[in-house]
């Protein structure tokens, strides 16, 4: 009786799952006490939602759907297009100074983990320069999406949904391309050089009034 | 000398523990099958929105929920059918919401085994929303302000996870 009774237990503790929730984390950004520092205009990739639930990506209509292609398409701006983000190449001396910098902050307090993190970072994007070259550079883009007071959230979670999307086909694209393997082949330590390289930014802006 | 003696002991026998663990296990499942972990009763219908690329919370008790949705039929006679605030277990206003991340705020600097921890901790607070999908931005964004008024800047939109997945 008592194994069986086990068994049950063993049985029901294997089974059972907790639900975890899944989420989007995003920062708002503070309340601003001074003046934000002017931003080139080519570098905001602005994303605007109405109450039709339309959307308007850098001027254009769009539908949900295509925002990922067409997003990912201005961050990386292969034809170095005058109203789309720049890219600026990254030398590898500049990485190698910034990993002194992190290095030496490590050392002070190994115990921090900010630090740590920090100079894990540091080497991973080294790294990543080794592997991907010229591809390795720096974009200057801020996605920013705004939307009206009657959008619906619905339709608010798909855009920022797609926009994440878009960096990942970033990432896969870059990753096919240059290693010659998918995602899924990639080790943890990889697939983080990789969300370094292509790191999604996108600001939380407020609604805009009227229509 | 019988081999059956008839050794009738005095009194009445003790009862036998042999069976007392069948026992305990049977009220030990009795109990795992009945209860339902407490979940906060929600008083407003939320369909939260599906999305692809999404994650989950490492430390869920530095978790805060703000549910936004249409009040449940029963209270829709006391609340109307707008899209209303659910904070801990009662429907409240956006006004409401400064003491209510003053409290879960307290709350989670007790989690700290000393005050700095604490602080620590409340700095790594998550504002999880919890919205249906048909809200209107307006109210969300009003509610936003007001995190950010508050200094509340990390937040979680929960979502229906769509895809097999986990984004990072």
């Amino acid at each position: 009786m008592a194994d069986i009774a086990f068994l049950l237990l063993i049985f029901f503790l294997v089974t059972t799952t907790m639900d975890k929730e899944a989420g989007m984390m995003r920062m708002l950004p503070e309340l601003e006490t001074e003046k934000p520092e002017p931003v080139n205009r080519r570098n905001v990739i602005d994303v605007l939602v109405n109450d039709n639930n339309q959307v308007l990506l850098k001027g254009e209509l769009v539908e949900v759907k295509e925002i990922q292609s067409r997003l990912a398409e201005i961050i990386i701006n292969d034809d170095n297009a005058e109203n789309w983000p720049e890219n600026i190449d990254v030398e590898r001396t500049e990485l190698e100074e910034l990993l002194a910098v992190k290095k030496a902050a490590f050392t002070a307090d190994p115990s921090s983990k900010q630090a740590t993190n920090e100079y894990e970072n540091a080497i991973l994007r080294l790294r990543a320069k080794d592997l991907f070259g010229s591809m390795f550079k720096k974009s200057k883009h801020v996605v920013s999406i705004q939307s009206t007071r009657g959008a619906e959230y619905e339709t608010y979670v798909a855009v920022s949904d797609q926009i994440l999307l878009a960096y990942k086909e970033l990432r896969e694209k870059a990753v096919q391309k240059k290693l010659n393997k998918s995602w899924e082949e990639l080790n943890k330590e990889e697939k983080r050089m990789m969300v370094l390289m292509y790191q999604p930014k996108v600001s939380e802006a407020e609604t805009v009034s009227g229509k | 000398m019988s081999k059956f003696s008839n050794k009738k002991k005095k009194g009445s026998p003790g009862i036998s523990t042999a069976s007392l663990p069948d026992i305990v296990f049977m009220l030990l499942f009795f109990f795992m099958v009945a209860t339902v972990s407490k979940e906060e009763d929600l008083l407003v219908d939320i369909t939260v929105p599906a999305a692809d690329q999404c994650s989950t919370l490492e430390d869920k008790s530095l978790e805060v929920y703000i549910n936004v949705g249409k009040p449940s039929k029963e209270l829709q006679a006391e609340y109307g059918k707008e899209p209303r605030l659910q904070l801990n277990d009662a429907i409240k206003d956006i006004s409401h919401i400064p003491q209510y991340i003053e409290e879960k705020r307290l709350e989670i600097k007790k989690l700290g085994s000393t005050d700095e921890l604490g602080l620590q901790m409340v700095k790594k607070m998550v504002v999880s929303l919890k919205v249906d999908q048909k809200s209107k931005l307006g109210t969300i964004d009003d509610i936003k302000q007001e995190l950010r008024k508050l200094n509340a800047l990390r937040i979680n939109y929960v979502v229906n996870d769509a895809g097999s997945e986990n984004g990072n």
